[in-house]
């Protein structure tokens, strides 16, 4: 039951079993990972529907329903001119959860992308050259692993939105470059431990070996060889990443130091932690729907995140 | 073993001061603890000032901050404390109550966490690929993307208000860590104000032990040696008691530890939903005001617990898996 | 947690110092009255005297009697404590001496000065601290005395917890069946403890919404309209420019022809309705400036005055034309208002939400320059680092507040050491005579005319936009506590708990604050936020004369009759 979506697809791109390097075997692997499947679909229909905004999308991210002059427009339930109903300020909540899609997905792909290079070259470079530079790294990973997270978070932030330079490369503390800049700073541990174990068992191996004796450099080896054969245990770190990412953003947002709404920026994560008040008070679209949004996209990366582990790692996965 | 320890040992005191004087520095510069004092008490004279800077070692210049680390330093093992900046109050008495009510919360959701988590993860490896193993992975994945504020306002609304509208009477408290003008000890009362905090925080260990429990467990299960095991003829139950289980809890012991050192620094998000006094309402306020005499003991608290299990973990890890090489 | 974020400016700096100090007024907390020297008469001489005499029975609570000496003491710490957050009406007496007996208090003045009865409003006690001149480090883990109905039992960053006083001698004595009145930090919480039963009282922060929360058959919620109000204001800069050096960004709103043009751009009423009529359907614009409705208030000013047409005209005549975006530019730079909030205030970030797109259609370039309450109030502010700011104050019923933070010589320049409470950067000269002239004016009807004529030149120059005259709001529990309702609209909040009823039969009364004092020093920053004065303070300090619920002064059970006022 499980192989026949797997070998249909097969024979529709015409693999066959003798051409199938450990890349394509794990691609096909995925394919049987119906959770993880089903995931990237809904994905790239929503990331779809997102990027058609201009059509997709009713409202302006701050206009509104209609004017106060036409009647009160705030906090309308669900109706046919707002599917989603309408926000204290009389917007409607269907077109901001699209905009606020948006820009989590910014947030958790850039911020993933971002701290995967920093950790993936951090790791790689403590695992090649070992030693005393591989332990003072080590130690200073995990002390920035078991630091709590939202201490160092907001001490950093107003760290570096005092110096002039750091803004001027990244913004200011509440623009989205920002918060990226944080969550990349702060999001490499992970990937880096990662990364330096799976550096130091192929560093055993006979084809780095092989290198390093034709002459190859560290950072040859780190890019022709190390890299690739890492692939797997980077995807999952990423769809981790992005996780973590987009609950990082929905956890400052929550205390005041998320994107800034009065410049009409929003992100799931702001109308979430917004819309404490809204759910005491009975206006339950204003949570229901972006959390939903929120809900489904992490569901859906953490399904891809399995989905890619089992398939670059079959121990894990077991039949499905 | 040992030598292991010891090797490791020698890197504790290296790095909690390469670690407290980075935060030191970040603190300095984050929070400019001088214009905080001067924000908070507005009329002190220059010589106050002075006072203040002397007693907390606030020098400028790129030397000054290394000589103001070690001032501060000095202080701080002396049990020389300088006072708060906002009411001149002692640190102490306040950061203890607030570390004492943060270890009982924390050490009792990871203690659920831990036993529960493990329990699942176990549960589901055993298993792989059928319902109860799709169970347990898809709850513990809703468990980690749900934000512990949307299962908090839940949990308060059903328990507290929901309850008080249908039975009368609210089952469990929403907030503190005493009914209001209780005085002194109650261990039952405290139970009950710990109850939905311990459930919020549970939730996310929970996921994240099943999570990693099923896939420590998967590791050894299929690796080549279990085969060999079942090969020999060892019973199965034999086989994943004596064998298995005690080879998976090598990597989970090690993040226990972890969890465990980082305790100490409160659960910030947690005890503000809950109005719970614990270290992250006390950093947060410390922060907001700028309180350096106050941020610093906090810091170290932190730090040291961290670095301090961080240690414990590794030796526990080296001590377990005995395929680790002592260097 | 956006809770805690969530503050007003209290302009009075606060609250707290209308309890032990001057009404200072718009955050002239930092202002030390620099013209005070000028007015005055020479040394030795006074001009004017206030005689106040002690009730006979009036005493602490170990029943020793309150005295001149305290009345001094409560001078010399308001004077000389390091961290003092107010010395304004302080700084106009040059003694402070016993009369005929200790039970009369003479207090001499340098010059006439209007608002007196802000002063000793929260007396300390001689005996319990160690050291008049500097009290910082006093009231470190308990407030250690009481001459009001209540003493405290215990305080920590937890609850703090009264008992009656029962050395208490007035009249305001605790009703029976009450052991325990008890407050407790509830920012997160407030709502759902009040519906769960856990907390009898709670005093939130109004916004849009909230009355849907509190929707429940035991709770109560009584709106009331007190000296709280929220505006739109403008900075002139110093100069016209920047006050700090670093910068060399002109100011857009140093230009009269701009002020008039982008006030005249706004629908107040739209904005009203969308913004304030969610929270209070019964709520009308403010139109009297900074100040409530009142005897203080000038009519016929302020109020919605959009007019597209006009302001269009304004703008051209004053050199400026739209650009390729449809933004007022001159010389083709299109001047940015960068206009300040406290980030997690959802009703200033729904306001910047819905003005900023109209302004911008009006050809205004607003932007949001929105940062967290402390660096909003505590940096932004006072640094004069914005160009349009929106705040509540919370002020008291004596409009002395006015005079620290629109006088000119209260704009926080070099000259009087950054320190001042005009943070708008208005300078007129008429409306700082008049201010001034108020001051040390005894006359009520002169005062208030002296107040109207201020608050008209602030009209005239287009410097804020006073936009609602905020409720006060109690909610409680109708099934735990009865006769609550007495004092809400009072600036000093419930300060009648003692006749509050306790219903349930449990002995206590408990109240959720939104905000927790980290401390209980009466002259320090502690006691800056409005949370001190309401759950300490006014609960154990006597003082001279205390707020009515109508915004009144009356003398206290302290004092024998009202103090005698002599003038030269």
């Amino acid at each position: 039951m499980a192989e026949t979506p797997a070998s249909n697809l097969d024979a529709a791109v015409g693999l066959t079993a003798e051409s199938l390097s450990p890349g394509r075997l794990a691609f096909r692997r995925f394919l049987t990972h119906r959770a993880a499947v089903v995931s990237v679909g809904i994905l790239v229909l929503l990331i779809l529907w997102v990027l058609l905004s201009p059509l997709t999308a009713r409202y302006g991210v701050n206009e509104q329903v209609f004017d106060i002059s036409q009647g009160p427009n705030q906090n309308l339930p669900p109706a046919s001119f707002a599917w989603f109903g309408t926000d204290i300020i009389g917007r409607d909540v269907y077109s901001r959860v699209l905009y606020g899609v948006r820009v989590s997905l910014i947030i958790g792909l850039a911020s993933a992308v971002f701290s995967l290079a920093l950790g993936s070259l951090i790791g790689a470079v403590a695992g090649l050259k070992g030693g005393l530079f591989d332990d003072v790294v080590m130690r200073v990973t995990d002390v920035f692993l078991a630091f709590p997270f939202l201490v160092a978070l907001l001490v950093v932030r107003n760290m570096f939105g005092a110096v002039g330079w750091v803004t001027f490369l990244v913004g200011e503390p509440s623009s989205v470059r920002f918060m990226v800049f944080l969550f990349a700073v702060f999001g490499w541990m992970g990937v880096a431990r990662v990364l330096r174990a799976q550096v130091m068992s192929l560093k055993e191996r006979e084809f780095v070996e092989a290198a390093r004796a034709l002459g190859a450099s560290n950072a040859r080896i780190i890019m022709r060889h190390l890299l690739p054969n890492s692939i797997g245990p980077m995807l999952v770190a990423l769809s981790l990443g992005v996780v973590g990412a987009i609950v990082s953003e929905a956890t400052l947002s929550l205390f005041g130091y998320g994107p800034d709404p009065g410049t009409g920026a929003t992100s799931l994560g702001l109308m979430v932690a917004g819309s404490k008040s809204a759910v005491r008070a009975g206006y339950w679209w204003l949570a229901l729907y972006p959390f939903a949004a929120l809900l489904v996209i992490t569901l859906c990366v953490s399904f891809i995140g399995d989905g890619l582990r089992d398939a670059f790692d079959p121990k894990h996965g077991g039949a499905r | 073993m040992l030598r292991y320890t010891l090797r490791r040992a020698v890197w504790l005191l290296p790095t909690l001061l390469l670690v407290t004087f980075l935060v030191y520095v970040a603190l300095r510069l984050g929070t400019d603890p001088v214009a905080s004092y001067r924000r908070t008490n507005i009329r002190a004279s220059k010589k106050k000032i002075d006072q203040y800077i002397a007693a907390n070692g606030l020098y400028s210049g790129a030397f000054g901050y290394i000589r103001g680390y070690f001032k501060w330093l000095w202080g701080f093992v002396t049990l020389d404390w300088p006072r708060s900046i906002k009411g001149s109050r002692e640190v102490w008495p306040h950061l203890k109550d607030a570390l004492a009510n943060s270890l009982r919360l924390g050490l009792v959701a990871s203690f659920i966490g831990i036993l529960v988590g493990n329990a699942l993860g176990v549960l589901a490896a055993l298993r792989p690929g059928r319902l109860r193993d799709t169970l347990v992975n898809s709850s513990a994945l809703v468990g980690l993307a749900v934000p512990p504020f949307v299962s908090a306002l839940l949990l308060q609304l059903f328990f507290a208000v929901y309850w008080q509208k249908w039975f009368g009477y609210a089952l469990f408290p929403v907030s503190g860590v005493y009914p209001a003008g209780h005085q002194g000890f109650d261990l039952f009362l405290m139970l009950k104000h710990m109850a939905l905090p311990v459930v919020v925080v549970s939730i996310q260990s929970i996921a994240v032990y099943s999570r990693y429990m099923r896939a420590s467990l998967l590791d050894v299960l299929n690796s080549e040696y279990m085969r060999t095991a079942r090969a020999k003829g060892i019973s199965e139950r034999r086989v994943l008691v004596h064998h298995a289980l005690r080879n998976a809890l090598i990597p989970v012991t090690t993040l226990a530890f972890l969890d465990v050192g980082a305790v100490v620094g409160g659960l910030i998000i947690t005890e503000g939903l809950f109005e719970y006094p614990g270290m992250g309402r006390f950093f947060l306020v410390a922060y907001s005001n700028g309180d350096f005499p106050e941020l610093m003991p906090w810091m170290v608290l932190i730090i040291g617990s961290v670095v301090v299990f961080n240690l414990l973990a590794d030796i526990a890890y080296a001590k377990l898996d005995p395929r680790i090489r002592l260097g | 947690m956006r809770n805690i974020r969530k503050s007003t400016k209290f302009a009075g700096g606060l609250l707290g110092s209308v309890l032990l100090l001057a009404a200072c007024g718009g955050g002239s907390d930092s202002a030390s009255d620099t013209t005070a020297a000028g007015g005055g008469s020479g040394s030795g001489e006074s001009a004017m005297t206030i005689t106040y005499d002690i009730a006979d029975e009036a005493q602490w609570e170990d029943a020793t009697p309150i005295t001149a000496a305290d009345f001094q003491c409560t001078f010399d710490a308001a004077m000389n404590t390091p961290g003092s957050i107010s010395t304004s009406g302080y700084d106009k007496i040059t003694s402070v001496e016993a009369g005929d007996s200790d039970k009369q208090v003479v207090v001499k003045f340098k010059e006439l000065y209007a608002p007196y009865k802000n002063l000793f409003s929260g007396l300390l006690k001689k005996a319990a601290v160690a050291d008049c001149k500097d009290i910082s480090g006093d009231f470190g883990t308990t407030f250690n005395y009481s001459g009001a109905e209540w003493k405290m039992d215990s305080w920590s960053a937890d609850q703090v917890v009264f008992l009656p006083n029962e050395n208490y001698w007035g009249p305001r004595k605790v009703g029976e069946g009450v052991k325990k009145l008890v407050m407790v930090p509830r920012a997160e919480t407030q709502i759902t403890d009040l519906k769960a039963g856990s907390v009898d009282f709670i005093y939130p922060q109004f916004y849009a919404g909230i009355t849907d929360e509190l929707a429940d058959p035991n709770v109560k919620t009584v709106l009331n309209y007190g000296g709280d109000y929220e505006a739109l204001y403008m900075n002139l800069g110093v100069d016209g420019k920047n006050m700090t050096a670093d910068g060399e960004k002109t100011r857009p709103f140093a230009d009269k022809a701009f002020r008039e043009a982008f006030y005249k751009s706004i629908d107040l009423d739209a904005l009203f309705k969308q913004i304030y009529i969610p929270i209070a359907s019964d709520g009308t614009l403010l139109t009297c400036g900074p100040i409530i409705p009142g005897m203080y208030c000038p009519e016929g000013i302020f109020g919605n005055k959009y007019d597209q047409d006009a302001a269009d005209e304004l703008m051209e005549d004053a050199g400026y034309e739209k650009n390729g975006e449809g933004l007022w530019a001159k010389d083709g730079v299109a001047p940015k208002i960068e206009w300040v909030i406290n980030t997690g205030n959802i009703r200033r970030e729904s306001t910047q939400a819905f003005l900023i797109p109209l302004l911008k259609k009006a050809g205004f370039n607003v932007v949001a320059y929105n940062c967290d309450a402390d660096c909003y109030f505590q940096k932004r502010l006072p640094g004069m680092d914005y160009d349009l700011a929106m705040y509540i104050s919370t002020a008291p019923p004596d409009p002395a507040y006015l005079v620290g933070g629109f006088s000119s010589d209260q704009v926080p320049t070099p000259e009087n050491d950054n320190k001042g409470g005009n943070f708008q950067g208005w300078m007129n000269e008429t409306a700082t005579e008049a201010l001034k002239n108020s001051d040390r004016e005894i006359d009520e009807a002169k005062r208030a005319e002296l107040i109207k004529s201020a608050i008209v030149e602030m009209d005239k120059d287009y410097i804020l936009i006073p936009l609602f005259q905020f409720p006060k709001s109690g909610a409680y529990r109708t099934d735990r506590v009865d006769n609550v309702e007495g004092e809400l609209n009072n600036n000093a909040a419930f300060n009648d708990t003692y006749q509050w009823k306790d219903l349930d039969g449990d002995g206590q009364i408990v109240i959720g604050a939104e905000q927790w004092p980290g401390c209980l020093n009466p002259v320090t920053e502690c006691a800056s936020s409005s949370w001190y004065l309401w759950t300490v303070a006014q609960q154990l300090m006597p003082g001279a004369f205390r707020t009515t619920n109508d915004g009144k002064y009356v003398v206290t059970e302290l004092l024998k009759s009202d103090p005698k006022v002599e003038t030269d």
